[in-house]
């Protein structure tokens, strides 16, 4: 149709260039002050997330696959292992246990003045272990315990420090450069936010067209199906299903939250998708396709889809900020993203414990901060979008 | 209109029975063992023991089965027994109820006493510098992650300043002595509810705002607005007995589905606040695997957002006979 424009319009007036509809949108998204900002925004943290983990030594890259009290725990499990030392199933789950609980709140020295190995195994048991050396058991322990983080990463000596040169936002509980976790988490963030939102848009088109398209029973059904979707509870059941999907390995849980957003947010977009198509149905371009004999798939991808992709468009934006913010309530909660991999909302779980919500502010106000700038920048973008994408409006 | 009603109810029952079906088979699928749990760690009850339990209550067999078992004991209001709390669930479910409701009725008052209000004039004076700053109020309000906010307000005015107790909704000493009088509780819990609500009511603000504005617009570019005008009524009529009362249909609708989403979302402001509410309840359930404690829970969020779709289509129906007849 635009060529036979162009041929047209070249011919007739020269001066007078049509312009197609993206280019009209880009003209009048380029005037929206509001909309540029918050893509500027937007972009700049895209770039900052993918960019600035980066310049961080790789060795901070491990630790996002452990964390200290895993680390640990399997380290030292080995050595006692090669020592020989017969290590039972109770054993490994007290060890394990009892580590991961000292680590996380750093008291070494505590630990090991207090000789809490002992309840775990008898103090000869231990010497016998470290047997030949001239140091005290619990230096060695210690020592042992040091070097083998630090070649997972975690420099525990150095933790809950406050923004200095080195670390410029501080480090975390486990000795971790929390800037690097910052952006790191914020890969994390918008990962979920991006595949959130790609889910719900499928969804949603998908089922708001062949809803519309088709009408009759099948949208009867498909329109009561997503009535029912919508009566379901939001938040109740995403913590829910969140919760009845523990068994995810954590790296794995960025998944669960994309899956447990996307299944119940596409009514909205399915409802609007399919009125839309409804109406486009009954024009006049579309009684010529059905003329032209041309198929079904190419009549709803090529003729009717491009006519509703302003509105995919703009609720997969302002999608992307609603699924980032609920990926950070439900980590919040404990049911998101597991740590050891950071995100914005995980990070902020850290202030439950009253001693980092009190004096170690620098944990916790940088993710709270960033998925705000993400958010607002996020719907800068899309109210920018429905203004310039809305063929309604005055040109 | 009894027929318009009849018929939404009658409707309510499919969506019901879904809801149910999913609440079921989710809770099916969470971790850990009911007979396990209940026993508690460490019991000495012998496996064999334990799957006599089991079979006595009827959790052996197949899940169509105990679904519809589990149905028929909701419906007659048999909620089962929380292992946690070691009662009934309907008591507390009911004991709790009570205090998410007063932190979200009070929420919603202050934010309809502010939203409708200032959505009229953002409205009337569209673009203005007090539309403007509000457009940017609730663009902050939806962006802001609620927990967040509510974790800095904590911080400088409970930890920082001390001016408002941390979380809770009594003081616990006063609580386990007794208040001296009624006015002395109702200070006590007023004062711990001052930063939840603050939270709750700007965040339900922020949306609140935006529907009245949008749809007052809506309004006040109809023609009947310009022929009331055109009378020579005053701007005051216009617009509070001619636009307003029009644009409250909108409004309705959305508080119907407004009030069971302010339930949910304060979920996670009840536990910033460690507010005793419903939302609790259910997080202690699913992290101490009380599953009828959690089904029972999320009954209730089920059920009254299908109240609020209710109410909302029904009071549109009396505010719009059009609806009625469609």
């Amino acid at each position: 149709m635009s060529e036979i424009k162009n041929d047209q319009t070249t011919t007739t007036t020269p001066r007078l260039k049509p312009e197609g509809p993206w280019k009209i949108a880009w003209n009048r998204f380029k005037k929206n002050k509001v909309a540029l900002v918050g893509g500027t925004g937007f972009l700049l943290i895209v770039l900052g997330v993918i960019v600035i983990p980066m310049i961080f030594s790789f060795n901070l890259w491990r630790t996002m696959e452990l964390d200290a009290g895993t680390a640990i725990s399997s380290t030292v499990l080995d050595s006692l292992d090669e020592k020989g030392v017969e290590i039972d199933e109770e054993f490994e789950e007290t060890f394990f246990n009892r580590f991961d609980e000292v680590v996380r709140q750093s008291h070494f020295e505590d630990f090991i003045e207090q000789n809490e190995l002992d309840d775990l195994y008898t103090q000869e048991d231990i010497n016998q272990l470290f047997a030949g050396e001239a140091v005290g058991t619990g230096r060695i322990i210690r020592e042992t315990i040091f070097v083998n983080l630090r070649a997972h990463g975690f420099e525990l000596e150095n933790s809950d420090q406050p923004p200095s040169r080195e670390n410029w936002l501080g480090t975390d509980r486990q000795g971790r450069d929390v800037m690097f976790r910052l952006f790191y988490g914020g890969r994390i963030s918008l990962i979920v936010g991006l595949l959130s939102a790609t889910l719900t848009v499928s969804l949603g088109t998908v089922v708001g067209g062949v809803s519309g398209y088709y009408g009759g029973k099948l949208d009867a059904f498909l329109m009561r199906f997503a009535e029912i979707v919508q009566s379901i509870p939001l938040l109740p059941m995403m913590i829910s299903i969140s919760a009845a999907m523990r068994w995810v390995p954590s790296e794995r849980t960025l998944l669960v939250v994309v899956f447990v957003v996307g299944i119940l947010s596409w009514p909205g977009l399915a409802r609007v998708v399919r009125g839309q198509i409804l109406s486009l149905r009954e024009q006049e371009f579309m009684q010529a396709t059905e003329i032209l004999g041309i198929s079904d798939v190419s009549r709803i991808f090529r003729h009717l889809l491009p006519n509703v992709l302003a509105y995919i468009i703009v609720s997969a934006t302002l999608g992307m900020g609603g699924a980032i913010l609920l990926e950070a309530g439900l980590s919040f909660l404990g049911l998101g993203v597991q740590p050891p991999m950071p995100s914005w909302g995980n990070m902020i779980y850290l202030a439950n414990n009253s001693t980092v919500f009190r004096e170690y502010l620098w944990m916790w106000i940088p993710p709270g901060v960033m998925i705000m700038l993400t958010v607002v920048s996020v719907n800068l973008l899309g109210e920018g979008l429905r203004d310039a994408l809305d063929p309604k409006e005055i040109r | 209109m009894l027929k318009f009603i009849g018929k939404r109810i009658l409707q309510l029952i499919p969506t019901l029975i879904a809801i149910s079906l999913l609440i079921f088979i989710v809770v099916d699928f969470m971790p850990g063992d009911y007979v396990q749990s209940y026993l508690g760690l460490g019991s000495d009850v012998t496996p064999e023991r334990q799957q006599e339990i089991r079979e006595l209550l009827g959790l052996d067999r197949s899940m169509p089965i105990r679904y519809l078992s589990w149905l028929g004991r909701i419906v007659t209001g048999d909620l089962g027994r929380s292992l946690v709390y070691s009662d009934e669930v309907s008591n507390i479910i009911f004991g709790f109820i009570w205090n998410s409701f007063l932190l979200n009725f009070f929420s919603l008052i202050i934010a309809l006493c502010i939203a409708i209000p200032v959505g009229i004039k953002s409205a009337v004076k569209k673009y203005g510098p007090f539309d403007n700053f509000f457009t940017v109020f609730s663009l902050l309000g939806v962006s802001m992650p609620t927990f967040f906010f509510a974790l800095l307000l904590i911080f400088v005015f409970a930890a920082r300043f001390e001016w408002l107790p941390m979380s809770g909704m009594q003081t616990s000493i006063m609580a386990i002595r007794g208040y001296p009088s009624l006015w002395a509780q109702i200070r006590d819990v007023g004062s711990h509810m001052i930063l939840p609500v603050t939270v709750l009511s700007l965040s339900s603000l922020a949306t609140l705002t935006r529907y009245t504005r949008n749809s007052v617009i809506e309004v006040i570019n109809q023609d009947y607005i310009r022929t009331a005008r055109s009378k020579g009524l005053k701007e005051k009529v216009v617009i509070y007995k001619h636009a307003f009362r029009n644009a409250l249909l909108p409004l309705i609708t959305i508080l119907g589905m407004w009030i069971p989403a302010l339930f949910g979302g304060a979920i996670l402001l009840e536990t910033v606040f460690i507010w005793p509410g419903i939302g609790r309840v259910l997080l202690r359930g699913i992290r101490n695997q009380d599953l009828s404690l959690v089904m029972a829970t999320l009954v209730f969020y089920g059920v009254l957002r299908v109240l609020g779709n209710l109410l909302a289509d029904i009071s549109y129906g009396i505010a719009d006979p059009r609806v009625r007849v469609k």
